[in-house]
Protein backbone atom coordinates (compact mmCIF):
# COMPACT_ATOMS: atom_id res chain seq x y z
CA UNK A 1 0.00 0.00 0.00
CA UNK A 2 2.77 2.46 0.96
CA UNK A 3 4.70 1.56 -2.20
CA UNK A 4 1.65 2.33 -4.32
CA UNK A 5 1.28 5.71 -2.61
CA UNK A 6 5.00 6.48 -3.11
CA UNK A 7 4.63 5.71 -6.79
CA UNK A 8 1.62 8.01 -6.93
CA UNK A 9 3.72 10.83 -5.48
CA UNK A 10 6.43 10.29 -8.09
CA UNK A 11 3.96 10.08 -10.94
CA UNK A 12 1.91 13.15 -9.96
CA UNK A 13 1.91 15.68 -12.80
CA UNK A 14 0.89 18.82 -10.92
CA UNK A 15 1.90 20.31 -7.59
CA UNK A 16 -1.63 20.01 -6.21
CA UNK A 17 -1.79 16.34 -7.22
CA UNK A 18 1.60 15.71 -5.63
CA UNK A 19 0.55 17.42 -2.37
CA UNK A 20 -2.60 15.31 -2.32
CA UNK A 21 -0.63 12.12 -2.83
CA UNK A 22 1.91 13.17 -0.19
CA UNK A 23 -0.92 13.81 2.30
CA UNK A 24 -2.29 10.35 1.60
CA UNK A 25 1.14 8.89 2.20
CA UNK A 26 1.58 10.84 5.45
CA UNK A 27 -1.86 9.74 6.61
CA UNK A 28 -0.99 6.14 5.90
CA UNK A 29 2.32 6.39 7.77
CA UNK A 30 0.57 8.13 10.70
CA UNK A 31 -2.08 5.44 10.74
CA UNK A 32 0.54 2.72 10.88
CA UNK A 33 2.46 4.62 13.57
CA UNK A 34 -0.68 5.04 15.64
CA UNK A 35 -1.29 1.34 15.47
CA UNK A 36 2.22 0.40 16.46
CA UNK A 37 3.26 3.26 18.80
CA UNK A 38 0.12 4.81 20.22
CA UNK A 39 1.32 6.73 23.28
CA UNK A 40 4.86 7.20 21.93
CA UNK A 41 3.43 9.61 19.37
CA UNK A 42 2.44 12.05 22.12
CA UNK A 43 5.86 11.70 23.75
CA UNK A 44 7.46 12.72 20.49
CA UNK A 45 5.33 15.86 20.41
CA UNK A 46 6.51 16.80 23.88
CA UNK A 47 10.13 16.66 22.75
CA UNK A 48 9.47 18.98 19.82
CA UNK A 49 7.87 21.84 21.73
CA UNK A 50 4.82 22.16 23.90
CA UNK A 51 3.35 18.95 25.21
CA UNK A 52 -0.13 18.19 23.95
CA UNK A 53 -1.37 18.92 27.49
CA UNK A 54 0.23 22.39 27.50
CA UNK A 55 -1.03 23.01 24.01
CA UNK A 56 -4.58 22.11 24.98
CA UNK A 57 -4.36 24.10 28.19
CA UNK A 58 -3.27 27.23 26.32
CA UNK A 59 -6.02 26.99 23.78
CA UNK A 60 -8.56 26.39 26.54
CA UNK A 61 -7.26 29.47 28.41
CA UNK A 62 -7.56 31.43 25.20
CA UNK A 63 -11.17 30.35 24.67
CA UNK A 64 -11.94 31.11 28.33
CA UNK A 65 -10.58 34.66 28.01
CA UNK A 66 -12.47 35.17 24.74
CA UNK A 67 -15.63 33.84 26.40
CA UNK A 68 -15.19 36.34 29.23
CA UNK A 69 -14.58 39.18 26.79
CA UNK A 70 -17.58 38.24 24.66
CA UNK A 71 -19.84 38.26 27.74
CA UNK A 72 -19.25 42.04 27.83
CA UNK A 73 -19.83 42.60 24.11
CA UNK A 74 -23.44 43.70 23.86
CA UNK A 75 -25.29 43.22 20.58
CA UNK A 76 -28.26 45.44 19.67
CA UNK A 77 -31.33 44.25 21.60
CA UNK A 78 -33.70 42.09 19.59
CA UNK A 79 -36.56 44.31 20.81
CA UNK A 80 -35.26 47.14 18.63
CA UNK A 81 -36.19 45.48 15.37
CA UNK A 82 -39.45 44.11 16.80
CA UNK A 83 -40.55 47.54 18.04
CA UNK A 84 -39.81 49.05 14.64
CA UNK A 85 -41.88 46.38 12.93
CA UNK A 86 -44.81 46.68 15.32
CA UNK A 87 -44.75 50.49 15.11
CA UNK A 88 -45.19 50.31 11.37
CA UNK A 89 -48.09 47.89 11.73
CA UNK A 90 -49.84 50.13 14.26
CA UNK A 91 -49.53 53.12 11.99
CA UNK A 92 -50.96 51.29 9.01
CA UNK A 93 -53.78 49.35 10.65
CA UNK A 94 -55.63 52.17 12.33
CA UNK A 95 -55.04 55.38 10.44
CA UNK A 96 -57.17 58.31 11.48
CA UNK A 97 -58.58 60.90 9.14
CA UNK A 98 -55.59 63.19 9.66
CA UNK A 99 -53.16 60.39 8.77
CA UNK A 100 -55.18 59.64 5.66
CA UNK A 101 -55.12 63.30 4.71
CA UNK A 102 -51.35 63.39 5.21
CA UNK A 103 -51.01 60.33 2.99
CA UNK A 104 -53.16 62.01 0.37
CA UNK A 105 -51.06 65.17 0.57
CA UNK A 106 -47.94 63.12 0.05
CA UNK A 107 -49.63 61.38 -2.84
CA UNK A 108 -50.42 64.71 -4.46
CA UNK A 109 -47.13 66.32 -3.47
CA UNK A 110 -48.99 69.62 -3.16
CA UNK A 111 -49.24 70.10 0.56
CA UNK A 112 -50.12 73.79 0.55
CA UNK A 113 -53.11 73.54 -1.73
CA UNK A 114 -54.67 70.54 0.02
CA UNK A 115 -54.14 72.05 3.45
CA UNK A 116 -56.61 74.73 2.46
CA UNK A 117 -59.38 72.14 2.63
CA UNK A 118 -60.93 72.24 6.09
CA UNK A 119 -62.72 69.42 7.77
CA UNK A 120 -66.17 71.00 7.96
CA UNK A 121 -69.51 69.32 8.56
CA UNK A 122 -70.17 69.21 4.88
CA UNK A 123 -66.95 67.34 4.20
CA UNK A 124 -67.56 64.84 7.00
CA UNK A 125 -71.06 64.20 5.68
CA UNK A 126 -69.59 63.68 2.26
CA UNK A 127 -67.19 61.04 3.65
CA UNK A 128 -70.01 59.25 5.50
CA UNK A 129 -72.22 59.26 2.47
CA UNK A 130 -69.49 57.94 0.10
CA UNK A 131 -68.46 55.35 2.65
CA UNK A 132 -71.99 53.94 2.74
CA UNK A 133 -72.35 54.06 -1.03
CA UNK A 134 -69.05 52.34 -1.72
CA UNK A 135 -69.64 49.65 0.89
CA UNK A 136 -73.00 48.96 -0.68
CA UNK A 137 -71.47 48.85 -4.14
CA UNK A 138 -68.84 46.31 -3.08
CA UNK A 139 -71.29 44.15 -1.13
CA UNK A 140 -73.67 43.99 -4.10
CA UNK A 141 -70.82 42.98 -6.42
CA UNK A 142 -68.56 40.84 -4.25
CA UNK A 143 -66.63 39.24 -7.12
CA UNK A 144 -66.23 42.22 -9.39
CA UNK A 145 -62.98 44.15 -9.73
CA UNK A 146 -63.81 47.87 -9.99
CA UNK A 147 -61.47 50.25 -11.79
CA UNK A 148 -60.64 53.23 -9.57
CA UNK A 149 -62.43 55.78 -11.76
CA UNK A 150 -65.75 53.93 -11.35
CA UNK A 151 -65.58 54.53 -7.60
CA UNK A 152 -65.53 58.31 -7.89
CA UNK A 153 -69.31 58.64 -7.69
CA UNK A 154 -69.67 62.25 -6.72
CA UNK A 155 -68.24 63.99 -9.74
CA UNK A 156 -64.86 65.58 -10.15
CA UNK A 157 -64.99 68.39 -7.60
CA UNK A 158 -61.95 68.66 -5.33
CA UNK A 159 -63.82 67.89 -2.11
CA UNK A 160 -65.70 64.98 -3.67
CA UNK A 161 -62.52 63.48 -5.12
CA UNK A 162 -60.68 63.76 -1.81
CA UNK A 163 -63.61 62.30 0.13
CA UNK A 164 -63.84 59.34 -2.24
CA UNK A 165 -60.11 58.79 -2.12
CA UNK A 166 -60.13 58.81 1.68
CA UNK A 167 -62.99 56.33 1.82
CA UNK A 168 -61.14 53.99 -0.56
CA UNK A 169 -57.98 54.24 1.53
CA UNK A 170 -59.99 53.63 4.69
CA UNK A 171 -61.60 50.48 3.21
CA UNK A 172 -58.21 49.18 2.05
CA UNK A 173 -56.59 49.78 5.44
CA UNK A 174 -59.49 48.09 7.19
CA UNK A 175 -59.09 45.17 4.80
CA UNK A 176 -62.66 45.41 3.59
CA UNK A 177 -61.47 45.69 0.02
CA UNK A 178 -58.31 44.60 -1.77
CA UNK A 179 -56.45 46.27 -4.56
CA UNK A 180 -54.39 45.03 -7.47
CA UNK A 181 -52.71 46.42 -10.50
CA UNK A 182 -53.73 45.26 -13.96
CA UNK A 183 -51.84 46.68 -16.90
CA UNK A 184 -51.35 49.97 -15.11
CA UNK A 185 -54.98 50.17 -13.95
CA UNK A 186 -55.72 50.08 -10.24
CA UNK A 187 -58.61 47.71 -9.43
CA UNK A 188 -60.54 47.14 -6.21
CA UNK A 189 -62.67 44.22 -4.99
CA UNK A 190 -64.42 43.23 -1.78
CA UNK A 191 -62.24 41.00 0.43
CA UNK B 1 -23.84 62.51 -0.55
CA UNK B 2 -21.88 60.35 -3.01
CA UNK B 3 -22.70 56.72 -3.77
CA UNK B 4 -20.02 55.31 -1.49
CA UNK B 5 -21.09 57.43 1.49
CA UNK B 6 -24.66 56.39 0.86
CA UNK B 7 -23.70 52.69 0.80
CA UNK B 8 -21.66 53.07 4.01
CA UNK B 9 -24.56 54.83 5.76
CA UNK B 10 -27.03 52.21 4.56
CA UNK B 11 -24.84 49.37 5.82
CA UNK B 12 -24.33 51.18 9.13
CA UNK B 13 -28.11 51.59 9.49
CA UNK B 14 -28.70 47.91 8.73
CA UNK B 15 -26.15 46.81 11.32
CA UNK B 16 -27.68 49.23 13.83
CA UNK B 17 -31.13 47.64 13.63
CA UNK B 18 -30.07 44.01 13.27
CA UNK B 19 -29.90 42.06 16.54
CA UNK B 20 -27.94 39.27 14.85
CA UNK B 21 -24.75 39.22 12.76
CA UNK B 22 -25.73 39.92 9.14
CA UNK B 23 -24.32 37.78 6.30
CA UNK B 24 -22.21 39.68 3.79
CA UNK B 25 -24.48 38.60 0.94
CA UNK B 26 -27.51 40.15 2.62
CA UNK B 27 -25.62 43.41 3.11
CA UNK B 28 -24.43 43.39 -0.50
CA UNK B 29 -28.02 42.79 -1.67
CA UNK B 30 -29.24 45.68 0.45
CA UNK B 31 -26.59 48.06 -0.85
CA UNK B 32 -26.87 46.67 -4.37
CA UNK B 33 -23.10 46.45 -4.64
CA UNK B 34 -20.56 43.68 -5.20
CA UNK B 35 -19.55 41.76 -2.08
CA UNK B 36 -16.01 43.05 -2.49
CA UNK B 37 -17.18 46.69 -2.47
CA UNK B 38 -19.48 45.97 0.45
CA UNK B 39 -16.58 44.46 2.42
CA UNK B 40 -14.44 47.53 1.71
CA UNK B 41 -17.21 49.85 2.96
CA UNK B 42 -17.67 47.73 6.10
CA UNK B 43 -13.94 47.74 6.80
CA UNK B 44 -13.86 51.52 6.40
CA UNK B 45 -16.81 51.87 8.75
CA UNK B 46 -15.10 49.59 11.25
CA UNK B 47 -11.88 51.65 11.04
CA UNK B 48 -13.84 54.88 11.44
CA UNK B 49 -15.43 53.61 14.67
CA UNK B 50 -11.99 52.54 15.96
CA UNK B 51 -10.35 55.86 15.05
CA UNK B 52 -12.88 57.93 16.92
CA UNK B 53 -12.69 55.66 19.98
CA UNK B 54 -16.38 54.88 19.79
CA UNK B 55 -18.17 52.82 22.41
CA UNK B 56 -19.56 50.83 19.50
CA UNK B 57 -17.66 48.64 17.11
CA UNK B 58 -18.38 47.05 13.77
CA UNK B 59 -16.82 43.65 13.44
CA UNK B 60 -16.86 40.41 11.51
CA UNK B 61 -17.67 37.14 13.24
CA UNK B 62 -17.94 33.82 11.45
CA UNK B 63 -17.92 35.71 8.16
CA UNK B 64 -20.99 37.82 9.14
CA UNK B 65 -20.99 41.46 10.25
CA UNK B 66 -22.45 43.08 13.35
CA UNK B 67 -22.46 46.29 15.36
CA UNK B 68 -21.90 45.78 19.07
CA UNK B 69 -21.05 47.68 22.23
CA UNK B 70 -17.30 47.38 22.98
CA UNK B 71 -16.49 45.10 25.93
CA UNK B 72 -15.21 47.95 28.15
CA UNK B 73 -18.47 49.87 27.90
CA UNK B 74 -20.50 46.66 27.77
CA UNK B 75 -19.12 45.67 31.16
CA UNK B 76 -20.30 48.95 32.72
CA UNK B 77 -23.67 48.78 30.98
CA UNK B 78 -24.21 45.21 32.09
CA UNK B 79 -23.88 46.30 35.72
CA UNK B 80 -26.09 49.35 35.30
CA UNK B 81 -28.82 47.61 33.30
CA UNK B 82 -28.49 44.39 35.30
CA UNK B 83 -28.13 42.36 32.16
CA UNK B 84 -27.94 38.65 32.90
CA UNK B 85 -25.40 36.83 30.77
CA UNK B 86 -25.89 33.12 30.22
CA UNK B 87 -23.47 31.12 32.34
CA UNK B 88 -20.22 30.48 30.51
CA UNK B 89 -18.86 27.07 29.60
CA UNK B 90 -17.11 24.92 32.19
CA UNK B 91 -13.40 24.26 31.91
CA UNK B 92 -14.14 20.71 30.71
CA UNK B 93 -16.46 21.98 27.97
CA UNK B 94 -13.95 24.64 26.93
CA UNK B 95 -11.24 21.98 26.71
CA UNK B 96 -13.50 19.80 24.60
CA UNK B 97 -14.40 22.73 22.39
CA UNK B 98 -10.73 23.66 21.99
CA UNK B 99 -9.99 20.12 20.85
CA UNK B 100 -12.89 20.06 18.40
CA UNK B 101 -11.77 23.38 16.90
CA UNK B 102 -8.22 22.11 16.69
CA UNK B 103 -8.75 18.60 15.38
CA UNK B 104 -12.07 18.81 13.55
CA UNK B 105 -13.60 16.60 12.32
CA UNK B 106 -12.92 14.56 15.43
CA UNK B 107 -14.58 11.70 17.32
CA UNK B 108 -15.48 11.69 21.01
CA UNK B 109 -13.00 8.84 21.51
CA UNK B 110 -10.18 10.98 20.13
CA UNK B 111 -11.21 13.86 22.41
CA UNK B 112 -11.34 11.54 25.43
CA UNK B 113 -7.89 10.25 24.60
CA UNK B 114 -6.41 13.75 24.42
CA UNK B 115 -8.14 14.94 27.57
CA UNK B 116 -7.59 11.74 29.50
CA UNK B 117 -11.19 11.94 30.66
CA UNK B 118 -14.67 11.12 29.49
CA UNK B 119 -16.15 14.02 27.48
CA UNK B 120 -19.71 12.74 27.10
CA UNK B 121 -21.29 15.51 29.22
CA UNK B 122 -19.21 18.23 27.58
CA UNK B 123 -20.01 17.02 24.07
CA UNK B 124 -23.72 16.86 24.96
CA UNK B 125 -23.59 20.37 26.44
CA UNK B 126 -21.77 21.78 23.40
CA UNK B 127 -24.24 20.09 21.05
CA UNK B 128 -27.17 21.53 23.05
CA UNK B 129 -25.66 25.01 22.88
CA UNK B 130 -25.18 24.63 19.14
CA UNK B 131 -21.44 25.24 19.34
CA UNK B 132 -20.51 21.90 17.76
CA UNK B 133 -22.36 19.66 15.36
CA UNK B 134 -22.16 16.12 14.03
CA UNK B 135 -20.57 16.24 10.61
CA UNK B 136 -20.57 12.53 9.72
CA UNK B 137 -18.99 9.40 11.12
CA UNK B 138 -15.55 7.85 11.00
CA UNK B 139 -15.19 4.73 8.86
CA UNK B 140 -13.99 2.71 11.82
CA UNK B 141 -15.46 0.00 14.05
CA UNK B 142 -18.61 1.33 15.71
CA UNK B 143 -18.73 4.16 13.15
CA UNK B 144 -18.26 6.91 15.78
CA UNK B 145 -19.69 10.37 15.11
CA UNK B 146 -17.39 13.10 13.88
CA UNK B 147 -17.78 16.56 15.44
CA UNK B 148 -16.90 20.01 14.18
CA UNK B 149 -17.56 23.58 15.30
CA UNK B 150 -20.60 25.50 14.00
CA UNK B 151 -20.91 29.10 12.73
CA UNK B 152 -22.35 29.90 16.18
CA UNK B 153 -18.98 29.02 17.70
CA UNK B 154 -17.41 31.83 15.67
CA UNK B 155 -20.14 34.28 16.74
CA UNK B 156 -20.06 33.35 20.42
CA UNK B 157 -16.28 33.68 20.69
CA UNK B 158 -16.01 36.65 18.33
CA UNK B 159 -13.77 34.78 15.92
CA UNK B 160 -13.73 36.23 12.40
CA UNK B 161 -13.56 33.02 10.37
CA UNK B 162 -11.71 29.75 9.90
CA UNK B 163 -8.55 31.60 8.89
CA UNK B 164 -8.69 33.53 12.16
CA UNK B 165 -9.06 30.27 14.05
CA UNK B 166 -6.03 28.84 12.30
CA UNK B 167 -4.04 31.94 13.26
CA UNK B 168 -5.12 31.48 16.87
CA UNK B 169 -4.09 27.86 16.75
CA UNK B 170 -0.66 28.91 15.47
CA UNK B 171 -0.31 31.49 18.26
CA UNK B 172 -1.17 28.83 20.81
CA UNK B 173 1.35 26.41 19.31
CA UNK B 174 4.19 28.97 19.17
CA UNK B 175 6.63 28.87 22.11
CA UNK B 176 6.00 32.01 24.15
CA UNK B 177 2.60 32.44 22.54
CA UNK B 178 0.88 32.15 25.88
CA UNK B 179 1.72 35.75 26.80
CA UNK B 180 0.31 37.09 23.57
CA UNK B 181 -3.00 35.34 24.08
CA UNK B 182 -3.45 35.99 27.77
Amino acid sequence: MRETLKRKVQEASSLRERIGALEDLVDKVEEELNEVLGIEEDQELEEEGFSSDQYLSMLTDLLASMQEREASVLPPPSERLKSMESREILEMVNPGLNELLTLYRRYLGEEKRVQEICLDDNFENLIDSYSEKLKKLFSQNPDRWFPMEELFLGGKGRKEAIATFLVILDLVFRKEIVTRDQEGKVLFRRL
Amino acid sequence: MNDKSHVCCLLEAMLFVSPRPVPLKELADLAQTEEETTTRCLEELSDMYKRRGSSLMIRRTGGDWQMVVCPDYGEELKKHLRIQVKKGLSRASLETLALVSLLQPVTKGEIDLRRGADSATSVKNLLERGLITISGHREAPGKPFLYRVTPKFFHVFGIEDQEDLERLQKIASTPGGEEETA
